[in-house]
């Protein structure tokens, strides 16, 4: 009779985030510290008001180029405005369009690589020569192409930086359904008299998708780098709005005399990135452990 | 004085012991052997005598000289004065083991450049004397190609003469022809024993008695890092005095095992045969079977008829179309030309759907199970996946994985763990389970213990054959090496170049050759030529002497 | 010859892919008109309906699509990238007296970076120091850092605070060190990480082990063995890494207030002058697929295996 354990009831669950079968082991500081920053900004993100009072957009010319203090943390802009205020105000709009963007690239992304790299032939042909076409701008380039047709605005560069970005997830989603299905193990359940079916849904798409969440983690703050990006040029939300790339552009002229006007926003857009990246590194490396 | 003086060596990395209290000397012209499993420590040994072990290692020897040269307290830049220049060293597969960017005459011109300043013409022509020297022809030619571009006994010879560019006196050569076939093998050994003769020590690397047995003057057999056993071949390989290495002798499969265990100890429950196959009727036919691969023909008119439950061997090299015949046999790419007949109706002329529903009756076991694994599953889910296709209702699962775990000799909880983290032998265990879970009329085997160990092989063909014996198994191995396939099969067909060459009943085969290829390669096949290997089977214990790993799969 | 075959297929695939850029270009023109009239005179509504129709056939707006089409086409192949709405330039005069700036940044800084990334694998590679850890470091931040910010930050502290650099964008080459060096820090990164990937992978080969049984020196092992085969997979990232010099050139341009493409692009967009954007967008993706062209010959004259076939 057999003795195992009843957690072994159901042995054949095969739970397509089953390669995030985290038991919390020892996680690393690192990692611990870039999910606490994340979380932190994410409190920034959805309750600005909590975590800095002071209005952002109100002006005081009485303030004007303060240095940090106890009373203005971050110190004060070229129009008395709270920098501390502003920057964690701001963090709803980066943090909106990076996983905006990211989320509908992903999803478009897979479709189009699962149809290509699932179909082949003439049909997967089509498609990646389309996606050559669009990979041969570079994604920033390729988003203020669009914003210069769609004008700009934060509703635009967040479609702008999706659709730059959907190349390369599609192509990444290809590549990956390409090298599962012409692997040892899909083509083991071919020998075992597996339908084509089951072999998507058991070993095609679990093994697409894990690598793929992994890869969007990462994809997360090289969105919000661009997102900066472009409202630094100019093309996103347009003053007084308290986006981190904006207000750099904004205080440049005034770095002369107030260094930290070009320090804090652009430290939590690092930090921010940093987090991103290191959370995606420590999936990656789960995965790739396990994989 | 000794060329190479070793006493009571030891080689330790944090945690574990690798080498322990080994000791040998080695004499201008003498070749010692050590022989050992994976995990032995003999490379680790090899690497250390050239201090390369590796930055956490810590080696330590109460004497380890080099023509009288004290080895064990040298800087860094001292070793690099010795190596290449009075050791040379040798690896296996010449395919990695040269740098492929690099053309053949600049890797041997390397060690040459490194320890003497000659000009560049002189070095030129040292080369092409080294390339005549370990016999490769056209040297001319064969100096500005790339390793690559050579074939595997040509480049293993380059290897060899990169080694001996500056002249060494003493030549360390670690598993120089595993990756060869058994021809070229013999060429190379052959090679190994010219320099000998001219005065070069050896130390030769092996997991292969037979290989060791034509060369050395010395062995040294190994084990988990100690010593169990050292002399000259005479009495190590026909009078072993340590159990250890009676068994490695007694697990070595060719003519003289068939029909018996390789291995002490029951595996698996000795069951009278469940299912008593249509004798002589053919399982599974192919007529006249053609495929290239661009512009390669790679099968050429192949005939092959599997009769139900024979076990049918096919032995060839490398490169000779096996794996490509298997293929087409399983259906998994179609011939060019001709078919493949399956229990008398067509197999391979059918549509993916028309086979799909019979599929179960003919299974796979390939060299490399963890391929063939999701790397996602653990082994309970493996063997679910082919439980569900053969439509077991969900709730039988969990029983019928045990039943296959055990019955391949592994425990429950093995079910548990995944892939990576078994062994190769339990690996290819739950790859057999889970062919088993198809209730296969046929098996085929492709190269199944060609990535083992001579005792993990030894207990995977023992399985194979008990699990042949209780459920009635129609099995085609194939292999490249010659001694397996006399141990399991019945009959044997020898492929050569696409060709069946030569086909019949493997004691004629192998006793009477009548092909020229075939008779090459059993004249090529190293023996172990003092043979009382017959006398292992009989009168001797149960000694678990592999461990444990003889019960539950190593 | 094998490699001419192979080439030609390239070409041919390359131009399709430029084809299919151009027409989508042409259609996105269609799809989003941009009034030159409105570009040109802003909402003054003193333009006549003449003038309007006049200034609309001089852009050829007013012939039918098809037309358009093959005009655009024609024009393309012959090297006319159109005429800018706003000046009145053809978009190739434009681009051209601006290209010189930025292909100077951007040269000198990939240059840095590569010297850079190799400098860094060699010496880190296949060790587990703290030079290793420090070095996982700077690669974090150069890789989540914006290229902006860095060059803000350079700006404020070695042109503001401690008056090392001048501010202003003319000065000879010391006005080219910090944008340089912006854009050299913000592509160093992800060129160093997988430069060092590749050289750690290189140095687990058994044929690296072989030159060490040959008496070399670590650094000759690296230098002659590993560093050729962490160069050959870096070829096949190098569009990618054109593709982040472009992005980080404008920007960094823009930080600086250098002249150049991000310069005109940037003017171009917020003027709505469509025909140097497209025009801008077109010689990009030339560029690009012709890098494409180049990385993949490059990367089979590099590997001898793929070069010639086997014996």
């Amino acid at each position: 009779m057999t003795d195992l354990t009843p957690n072994l009831a159901d042995p054949a669950r095969m739970r397509a985030g089953s390669v995030f079968f985290m038991r919390l082991r020892r996680v690393p500081f690192g990692v611990a510290l870039a999910a606490t920053v994340l979380v932190f900004l994410a409190l920034c993100a959805v309750a600005p008001g909590i975590v800095a009072p002071k209005d952002p957009y109100k002006i005081s010319l009485l303030h004007t180029l303060r240095p940090p203090s106890l009373e203005f943390p971050f110190g004060t802009d070229q129009l008395g405005r709270d920098i501390f205020s502003r920057v964690v105000h701001g963090a709803s709009y980066s943090l909106t369009i990076g996983l905006g963007a990211t989320f509908i690239a992903v999803t478009i992304g897979l479709a189009v690589g699962l149809v290509a790299g699932s179909a082949g032939g003439a049909v997967d042909l089509a498609f990646m020569r389309v996606i050559d076409v669009l990979l041969a701008f570079p994604a920033l380039f390729m988003s203020m192409a669009v914003v210069a047709l769609l004008g700009t605005g934060s509703v635009n560069v967040l479609i702008a930086i999706a659709i730059a970005e959907i190349p390369r997830y599609a192509r990444i989603v290809r590549s990956q359904v390409l090298v599962v299905r012409t692997s040892g193990y899909v083509e083991a359940a071919r020998i075992l008299g597996q339908r084509r079916w089951r072999t998507l849904m058991r070993h095609v798409l679990p093994n697409t998708i894990g690598p793929l969440i992994v890869l969007s983690t990462l994809g997360i703050g090289s969105a919000i780098l661009s997102s900066a990006a472009l409202s630094y040029l100019g093309l996103g939300p347009k003053p007084p709005t308290p986006e981190w790339g904006l207000m750099l552009a904004e205080g440049q002229g005034y770095l002369r005399r107030a260094w930290w006007i070009g320090v804090f926003p652009g430290m939590f857009a690092t930090l921010t990135v940093i987090s991103t990246t290191v959370l995606g590194r420590y999936l990656k490396a789960l995965s790739d452990g396990r994989a | 004085m000794s060329l190479l003086s070793v006493e009571n060596l030891s080689v330790t990395f944090p945690g574990t012991a690798a080498v322990q209290g080994l000791s040998f000397s080695v004499e201008a012209g003498q070749c010692v052997a050590i022989v050992g499993e994976s995990g032995s420590g003999k490379s680790v040994t090899a690497r250390a005598l050239v201090g390369l072990a590796g930055d956490n290692a810590a080696v330590s020897a109460q004497r380890l000289h080099l023509v009288g040269k004290d080895l064990l307290h040298l800087s860094p830049g001292q070793w690099r004065g010795i190596r290449g220049r009075h050791i040379g060293f040798v690896l296996q597969d010449a395919l990695v083991s040269l740098d492929p960017l690099k053309t053949i005459g600049s890797e041997i011109a390397e060690a040459l450049t490194e320890h003497a300043d000659m000009p560049c013409q002189d070095v030129r022509r040292k080369v092409l004397d080294l390339l005549t020297s370990v016999g490769i022809p056209n040297p001319e030619e064969r100096i500005g190609q790339f390793a690559h571009q050579l074939s595997g006994g040509l480049r293993q010879r380059a290897l060899i003469a990169s080694a001996i560019a500056a002249n060494p006196a003493l030549l360390i050569a670690d598993e120089p022809t595993t990756a060869l076939d058994v021809i070229v093998q013999a060429q190379i050994l052959a090679l190994l024993r010219e320099m000998k003769a001219k005065g070069t020590g050896i130390i030769l690397i092996s997991h292969d008695l037979a290989v060791v047995a034509s060369l050395a003057d010395h062995i040294v057999v190994l084990k988990d890092g100690v010593v169990v056993e050292a002399g000259p071949p005479s009495q190590v390989l026909s009078r072993p005095q340590a159990a250890y290495t009676r068994a490695l002798l007694a697990a070595i499969p060719s003519v003289e095992t068939k029909g018996q265990r390789l291995t002490f100890g029951s595996g698996t429950p000795d069951v009278p045969a469940a299912r008593t196959p249509q004798d002589g009727g053919i399982a599974l036919e192919a007529r006249s079977l053609t495929k290239s691969l661009g512009e390669r023909l790679v099968v050429d008119k192949v005939d092959v008829r599997l009769v139900a439950g024979e076990t049918l061997g096919l032995v060839g090299a490398s490169g000779s179309g096996k794996t490509t015949l298997a293929r087409l046999l399983l259906a998994l790419q179609q011939p060019d030309q001709g078919e493949v007949l399956f229990d008398g109706g067509p197999w391979s002329h059918l549509s993916e759907k028309q086979r799909r529903p019979h599929r179960p009756r003919l299974q796979l076991v390939s060299q490399d199970p963890l391929g063939s694994f999701d790397p996602r599953y653990r082994v309970i889910d493996i063997l679910a996946e082919a439980l569900e296709i053969i439509g077991l209702p969900k709730r039988e699962w969990t029983r019928r994985a045990t039943e296959l775990i055990r019955s391949v000799g592994l425990s429950d909880s093995h079910l548990l763990r995944r892939p990576r983290q078994l062994s190769g032998g339990q690996r290819q265990r739950v790859a057999i389970a889970r062919a088993l879970a198809m209730k296969p009329d046929i098996l085929i085997c492709d190269e199944p213990v060609s990535a083992l160990d001579v005792s993990t092989q030894a207990q995977v063909l023992d399985l194979l054959e008990d699990l042949k014996r209780q459920f009635g198994l129609t099995i085609l191995f194939i292999s490249h090496d010659l001694g397996v396939v006399h141990h399991v099969s019945d009959r044997v067909m020898v492929m050569h170049a696409g060709r069946i060459v030569e086909e019949g009943p493997v004691g004629d085969v192998f006793a009477r050759p009548r092909d020229a290829y075939t008779r090459e390669l059993l004249a090529a096949l190293p023996r172990i030529p003092f043979s009382s290997i017959a006398s292992k089977a009989k009168g001797y214990p149960h000694d678990h002497i592999l461990d444990s790993s003889v019960h539950i799969g190593a | 010859m094998h490699i001419a075959r192979e080439l030609l297929i390239r070409i041919f695939a390359g131009a399709a892919v430029l084809w299919a850029a151009a027409s989508l270009a042409f259609a996105i023109l269609q799809l989003f008109p941009s009034d030159p009239v409105q570009v040109i005179y802003g909402a003054d509504s003193s333009v006549t309906p003449e003038l309007r129709a006049a200034i609309r056939a001089d852009f050829g707006l007013d012939r039918p699509v098809w037309e358009q089409y093959q005009h655009f086409l024609a024009r393309i192949v012959q090297g006319d990238l159109g005429t800018s709405y706003q000046q009145r330039r053809s978009v190739i005069s434009i681009i051209g007296s601006e290209l010189g700036s930025t292909l100077t940044l951007a040269s000198l800084s990939v240059l840095l970076a590569i010297v850079m990334a190799c400098l860094a694998s060699l010496v880190t590679s296949g060790r587990r120091t703290w030079l290793r850890k420090a070095l996982s470091s700077i690669e974090l931040l150069s890789v989540s850092t914006p290229a902006f910010w860095i060059g803000i930050l350079l700006l404020t502290f070695f042109s503001f605070k401690w008056q090392l650099f001048p501010v202003v964008a003319d000065e000879g080459w010391r006005s080219l060190v910090l944008p340089v060096a912006t854009l050299a820090l913000a592509v160093f990164g992800s060129l160093s990480q997988v430069m060092r990937e590749e050289m750690d992978l290189a140095l687990e080969q058994p044929f690296i082990l072989t030159a060490r049984t040959r008496g070399l020196s670590e650094w000759a092992v690296r230098w002659r063995h590993a560093l050729g085969h962490t160069l050959i997979p870096c070829i096949t990232i190098s569009t990618e890494t054109f593709g982040g010099l472009l992005a980080g050139s404008i920007i960094t341009e823009q930080v600086f207030g250098r002249p150049g493409l991000g310069r005109i692009t940037l003017e171009a967009i917020n003027n709505h002058d469509i025909p140097v954007v497209m025009g801008i967008v077109l010689l990009v993706a030339f560029v690009f697929v012709t890098l494409n062209i180049v990385a993949d010959l490059l990367y089979r004259l590099a590997d001898p295996r793929l070069r010639v076939s086997a014996a």
